[in-house]
């Protein structure tokens, strides 16, 4: 995209505030310039020379999540997170960032986005940790791994700041992998392809296995290449457009010679950038074509499965669920009624209301690495309304709320299940399989 | 840019920036260039300015602070809520401190039995309903922005929304503020009671447009949530179609709750952001809402559906559920938002006109914007003729911008010439700053500038909005000033000294001679509501407005009806009554009663409850003021945000500001179906305690109200359609005849009632305005002292008489009561009293912040003090 395709974007603003209290950092700061319309304001006079990039703008456009909250409340359809990834991109060429943040970030998302290496660093930073005694419970107990050392943490935020806040990992980090292909439980309804992620291989191996395991008794036959990889969220997220773009290639080409229904993804953040494609190379005459017909292919997989229906029996699932919506979900695919339908199905399940169930949880892909304060308060925010519920499991459908989640329940002593949607229908068929 | 010079003004907006880094904390006060642009202005997309800085206070103290330090170094200051105002009313000016309010977000207190919140002006306009949805009740007025703008801007612009067509607009709604004064003062004006104690300063500083100082904290009222709703969707073929069943629907007698109109452009922009599946190929489309008890409502909506059918609607759809419902809403409300889609600079006009017009009107729109090569859609508020025109157009385009200019100028010229008005609920702003001169002469202007100069005396507050500069403030002493020659022709005088005036120059000819004389006059109607005896030296002399006599025009398919101020309230309600409508006010002795005593001293009664005080019906005015100019306030619709709300300021005044000449009042159709009920009990305790219940359990009665006098009685007015009235006379009377209650005749009691919150017959009265459930307590506490007592229940009106003055326990008792009211935050004045009595037993201001600003506004609007002095004020 060009400054002028940008610009273009932030015209269909109207100034009209709708998205004020949607956004996140909004509500908290009550600011408007860490609002959505006072970004666009900013971004727009930035790119059209009427304002400086300066560090002033660049902390200011840094504080946002990229939750697309904004998004859904916007009547007017402005393409808020275009905009800010392509200014983000802008920043990165501008220079005017540290090298060494850039670097890092960078550092950090290539290992976030390669299994082997991400499982590698997270092991040793964890010993590293317990070594310092970093984030280690006070009475020695466990392996330390809820803080990231004070000088990783200030290079990444760019200040000068304590030990940040690390989401909640399994002890056991070694890379999961799926079959290449798992057959369809009973008459086959569907051949789908499922992505494994990269993230997700390291950190929630269960959750695969699971959604597997789910679209199986759905009737599906889940095809799961192994060559396919890391799908660029994190660095199309954070303005690395070319890194983001070469992922999104890769990806495509190793789907490209399967046959399948439909693309089924269970992390949101993955949903939400695959089903942009069309709009990540469309200016790529070569791929332009395959993004955007795999872009239309890719569902969900609380979507997929709610439109496709379980005709498996399910056991009972005894406990009071809520459901947290989760940013790329409920506003990057405006998925919010089918994981609940889904859930309120459950025999055993009863489902309750979340306050402020779409607001963003501060995990963001890296941010709660990158802005660990603001990340913190959302958080607390969220944990906060979680235990209000009286649930004893939270569900949604994405590992980086999850992980970070996890982290703020644990830390407030609290033994609310952190469970992906299909986890709960998982153990759900398998009661139903053991005829309870 | 850069100077080499200290600029002196520059030196000191940076001290100043500097001291409020300190009071208010860094984290607090925003500076830096990537900051300041965005608070370059509101969504009215015409003006930009960024400001010198911008405060964030967290608190009242903060917010005075901040102030003090502006007004120290003389830097304008401009409030600002969440910035979603469409007339410009927050843009900065150069050099400019913003002070906003959007970190006061908390919800202070709700007080549920006194259906009440006490809200920060930072409070989203739907975080308040939402705090209270458990209790089934809400905030009503429902701007399409009421998920992020804040009730301090609601305040401030008077907003309205869809459900103001039955439920009223922002003003309806707030009994409290704390206002910080441009000085750094903190002053609260009106309480929990809805009824003013004295001048309605509430009401005046509703739709002052952050002109007064900035609001911080509100006593808003909480409206319970209609049992029953149904909203229909009529499709039309041409706009015109539907602007013919607007008024259709509004002749049927159904009062709908929001009656909306999207035309054909603005629909496919909602269908391409939402796909509700609306008709795309409508020419219009209606929405149409009725709530109440569920009796009745499907009869309701079926008389709403004929009369769409009968205009020609091609369909008229039900919503079937609540998210049905919602999809409409949601329609509607972000519809405006939607034309982001359809164009990159979108402004929208608001002008107001009498309904009847809207064809003629819309169509002459249409015509202007032909001429200018403008696009235009329609999304409004038809049910208040309230237009709102959405120009779809690009800012950066000078020249598509000058003609928008253009065009929006004739857009409100076409409105003023229609009867109607600049603004029906955004504001004025700086958009139609110099548009107010269509509406007002040099000398309304001139009136208007005084009263902001009352409240903001350093001129720092949010300037250049809201009015355009006057020539000068002179004249004060009542000098010719409007051309006219002096006249010295004596007015006629009646056998009594009267003077009585027989036409409006008349009037004013009297005022002029009596300021030349310096001598005071106490304005009267018939002279049947004053029960307090002037209080100054001299006797004033009185002057009747009883001759001016003219009845009209009427104008029922527009809701309104005029007559100038010696007309009888019974002849007013006779007229209307002709065409199936009313005035919902309710004075005793209506035959003999002026309108313009009635306006003045804001006299209505049992009705009080439901439909608010004269000064609510009332839409527009003339008046000659204080300084013998004739003013002229309001315009023919039923909503009104241009300039302060004068009509507001002079019902309930007494006539110590101006003498009322003419009136113009919204009327209602008649409701189907009335019903009367009185019932009578020896345990007076048990009579309130069955009159809170029922008024409590069903809103949608007219009246409840009681008198307590050796015996309980309680009187009910239920008004509606033939199945609702029918159900509540059923429920009501057998839960009476559970507890033990005797039905009665009910005719005589509610004009025995009337008579008596009007303190109609000898003695001595106090008038008592609490909270509803707080008058409760009051009467409860009372109800066995022997005093006469009588209880509007809703309105938590109290009045409390003895038959005589010479009654010494009598009058202690009324002591007591008003001792004890005042105690609750009620306020207490004399009704009916001696000014012997009233020095033995003064009633001290209830708060004395509100009165000493009280006086300062009499003193401006009535320097020469000849009108009535001392009847109000101190």
């Amino acid at each position: 995209m060009t400054d002028r395709q940008a610009i273009e974007l932030t015209r269909r603003c109207v100034r009209c505030g709708f998205c004020l209290d949607a956004c996140p950092t909004y509500r908290l700061t009550r600011s408007e310039t860490q609002s959505p319309r006072g970004r666009l304001r900013l971004m727009a006079s930035v790119m059209s020379g009427e304002a400086d990039l300066n560090a002033d703008t660049v902390e200011a456009i840094d504080i946002c999540l990229g939750c697309r909250a904004c998004e859904t409340a916007c009547p007017s359809g402005v393409q808020y997170g275009h905009v800010v990834e392509h200014f983000r991109a802008r920043i990165h060429e501008s220079g005017i960032r540290a090298r060494l943040q850039t670097d890092v970030k960078r550092g950090l998302m290539s290992a976030m986005e390669n299994p082997g290496l991400f499982a590698t660093a997270l092991a040793a930073s964890k010993r590293f940790s317990a070594l310092l005694r970093i984030g280690t419970p006070a009475d020695g107990s466990g392996v330390g791994s809820s803080l990231m050392p004070a000088p990783v943490a200030s290079i990444l935020s760019g200040t000068r700041g304590d030990a940040t806040l690390m989401p909640d990992t399994p002890d056991d980090l070694t890379v999961g992998t799926l079959p290449a292909h798992a057959p369809a439980i009973g008459p086959r309804r569907a051949t789908v392809c499922m992505l494994q992620g990269c993230v997700m291989r390291v950190l929630y191996h269960r959750t695969n296995v699971a959604t597997m395991r789910v679209l199986q008794r759905a009737g599906c036959d889940v095809l799961c290449p192994s060559d396919a990889g890391c799908c660029g969220a994190l660095d199309l997220h954070a303005g690395f457009m070319a890194e983001g773009a070469a992922r999104a290639r890769e990806l495509i080409k190793s789907l490209n010679a399967l046959s399948f229904d439909a693309f089924v993804v269970n992390s949101a953040g993955c949903g939400s950038t695959i089903r942009d494609y069309g709009h990540t190379l469309a200016d790529d005459p070569t791929w332009a074509k395959a993004a955007a017909a795999i872009a239309a292919r890719t569902r969900d997989v609380s979507e997929f499965l709610d439109e496709l229906g379980i005709p498996a029996p399910m056991g009972r699932f005894d406990a009071v669920v809520t459901y947290h919506d989760a940013c790329h979900l409920a506003h990057g695919q405006g998925v919010t009624d089918a994981p609940r339908r889904l859930l309120a199905a459950v025999p055993g399940l009863k489902l309750v209301p979340l306050r402020e169930s779409d607001t963003c949880c501060g995990s963001a892909g890296t941010y709660n690495l990158t802005q660990p304060e603001m990340a913190r308060r959302l958080l607390e925010r969220k944990v906060d309304n979680i235990m209000a519920t009286g649930a004893s499991v939270v569900a949604m459908g994405n590992p980086g709320c999850m992980a970070w989640i996890a982290r703020g329940l644990k830390d407030r002593g609290s033994n609310i299940r952190v469970m992906h949607v299909v986890e709960i229908l998982d153990e759900a068929l398998q009661a139903g399989e053991r005829g309870s | 840019m850069q100077s080499t010079l200290r600029n002196p003004y520059r030196t000191a907006v940076e001290q100043c920036i500097r001291d409020l880094q300190a009071a208010l904390g860094e984290d607090a006060i925003l500076t830096r260039p990537a900051d300041l642009l965005a608070y370059d202005g509101d969504a009215y997309p015409m003006a930009r300015q960024t400001p010198a800085a911008v405060a964030l206070p967290a608190t009242t103290e903060q917010t005075a602070a901040a102030v003090r330090l502006c007004a120290r170094y003389g830097i304008p200051f401009v409030p600002r809520g969440a910035g979603t105002g469409l007339s410009g009313g927050a843009t900065p000016l150069p050099d400019s401190v913003v002070i906003s309010t959007a970190r006061m977000n908390r919800i202070i207190a709700t007080d549920i039995p006194n259906r009440r919140a006490l809200v920060e002006a930072g409070c989203t306009n739907i975080s308040i309903s939402d705090a209270v949805a458990a209790y089934g009740l809400h905030y009503a007025p429902d701007p399409s922005s009421q998920g992020v703008c804040t009730i301090g801007g609601n305040i401030a612009e008077n907003a309205g929304g869809p459900h103001t067509l039955k439920y009223g607009v922002t003003v309806n709604h707030v009994t409290g503020l704390t206002l910080v004064r441009p000085s750094g003062d903190v002053v609260r004006l009106g309480g929990m009671a809805e009824e003013p104690s004295g001048y309605d300063l509430v009401g005046l500083t509703v739709g002052s447009e952050g002109t007064f100082g900035i609001v911080t904290e509100a006593i808003v009222k909480l409206t319970p949530v209609p049992a029953a709703v149904r909203t229909l969707l009529a499709v039309f073929d041409t706009v015109e179609a539907c602007t013919r069943a607007v008024v259709k629907v509004l002749a049927s007698g159904v009062i709908p709750c929001a009656l909306e109109m999207i035309d054909r452009t603005i629909l496919m922009a909602i269908e391409d952001a939402f796909h509700f599946g609306f008709p795309r190929e409508a020419g219009a489309v209606l929405t149409v809402e009725t709530d109440g008890p569920e009796h009745g409502i499907d009869d309701e909506a079926a008389i709403v559906r004929h009369a769409c059918m009968d205009e020609g609607a091609r369909e008229v759809r039900l919503a079937a559920d609540a998210s049905d419902r919602a999809r409409l809403w949601i329609a509607r409300k972000k519809g405006v938002g939607t034309a982001g889609r359809l164009a990159s600079s979108i402004v929208t006009q608001d002008g107001a006109i009498p309904r009847s017009k809207l064809p003629e009107v819309l169509a002459a729109v249409s015509e202007c914007a032909q001429r200018h090569g403008i696009r235009v859609c329609n999304i409004f508020h038809a049910g208040d003729g309230n237009l709102h025109p959405c120009v779809l157009y690009d800012q950066s385009d000078a020249d598509e911008a000058e003609r928008v200019h253009a065009f929006n100028e004739e857009v409100l010229a076409l409105c003023v010439a229609a009867g109607g008005t600049i603004t029906g609920e955004h504001g004025v702003g700086i958009e139609k700053r110099e548009a107010m001169r269509l509406m007002f002469s040099e000398a309304d202007l001139r009136w208007m500038h005084r009263i902001r100069d009352v409240f903001d005396p350093t001129g720092l507050c949010n300037p250049g909005k809201l009015l355009p500069p006057v020539e000068s403030l002179r004249s004060l002493n009542g000098e010719r000033s409007n051309g006219l020659p002096p006249s010295d022709g004596p007015c006629e005088l009646s056998d009594h000294g009267e003077l009585l005036p027989r036409s409006e120059d008349d009037c004013r000819e009297a005022i002029r001679s009596a300021l030349r004389e310096r001598a005071p006059i106490e304005p009267r109607g018939a002279g049947l509501l004053v029960h307090l005896a002037p209080s100054c030296e001299d006797q004033p002399r009185v002057l009747s407005t009883r001759e001016l006599r003219r009845l009209g025009p009427l104008c029922p398919a527009d809701n309104l009806v005029t007559c100038q101020a010696g007309v009888t309230f019974g002849e007013l309600q006779a007229a209307a009554a002709e065409h199936g409508q009313w005035v919902p006010i309710d004075p005793p002795r209506a035959d003999e009663v002026t309108v313009g005593g009635v306006v003045a001293a804001n006299a209505t009664a049992l009705l009080q409850a439901r439909y608010g005080r004269p000064g609510d019906a009332v839409v527009a005015m003339r008046a000659i003021s204080a300084t013998g100019d004739t003013l002229r306030t309001g315009a023919h619709v039923v909503k009104n945000a241009a300039g302060y709300d004068l009509g507001r300021l002079l019902a309930g005044s007494h006539g110590t500001l101006a003498v009322i000449t003419e009136v113009t009042f919204r009327t209602l159709p008649k409701p189907a179906s009335t019903a009367e009920l009185a019932f009578e009990h020896d345990d007076l305790e048990a009579t309130c305690r069955f009159a809170w219940e029922i008024w409590t359990s069903h809103p949608e009665l007219q009246y409840v109200a009681v008198s307590l006098e050796g015996v309980g009685r309680i009187a009910v007015g239920a008004g509606g359609n033939d199945r609702s009235v029918c159900w509540l006379v059923g429920t009501i009377t057998s839960a009476a005849r559970q507890h033990g209650l005797r039905e009665m005749a009910a005719s005589g009691i509610a004009e025995r009632m009337r008579h008596d919150l009007n303190a109609m017959s000898p003695g001595a009265a106090v008038r008592i305005a609490a909270a509803p459930h707080d008058a409760y307590g009051i009467v409860g506490q009372h109800a066995l002292s022997g005093l006469s007592v009588t209880w509007l229940v809703g309105a938590g009106v109290v009045v409390a008489g003895c038959p005589s003055e010479d009654d010494s326990q009598g009058v202690a008792g009324i002591g007591a009561v008003a001792r004890d009211a005042a105690m609750r935050d009620a306020a207490v004045r004399w009704l009916r009293a001696s000014s012997s009595l009233r020095r033995r037993w003064r009633i001290p201001p209830a708060n004395v912040g509100e009165a000493a600003l009280a006086s300062e506004l009499k003193r401006a609007l009535d320097p020469c003090q000849i009108l009535s002095p001392g009847r109000m004020t101190q």
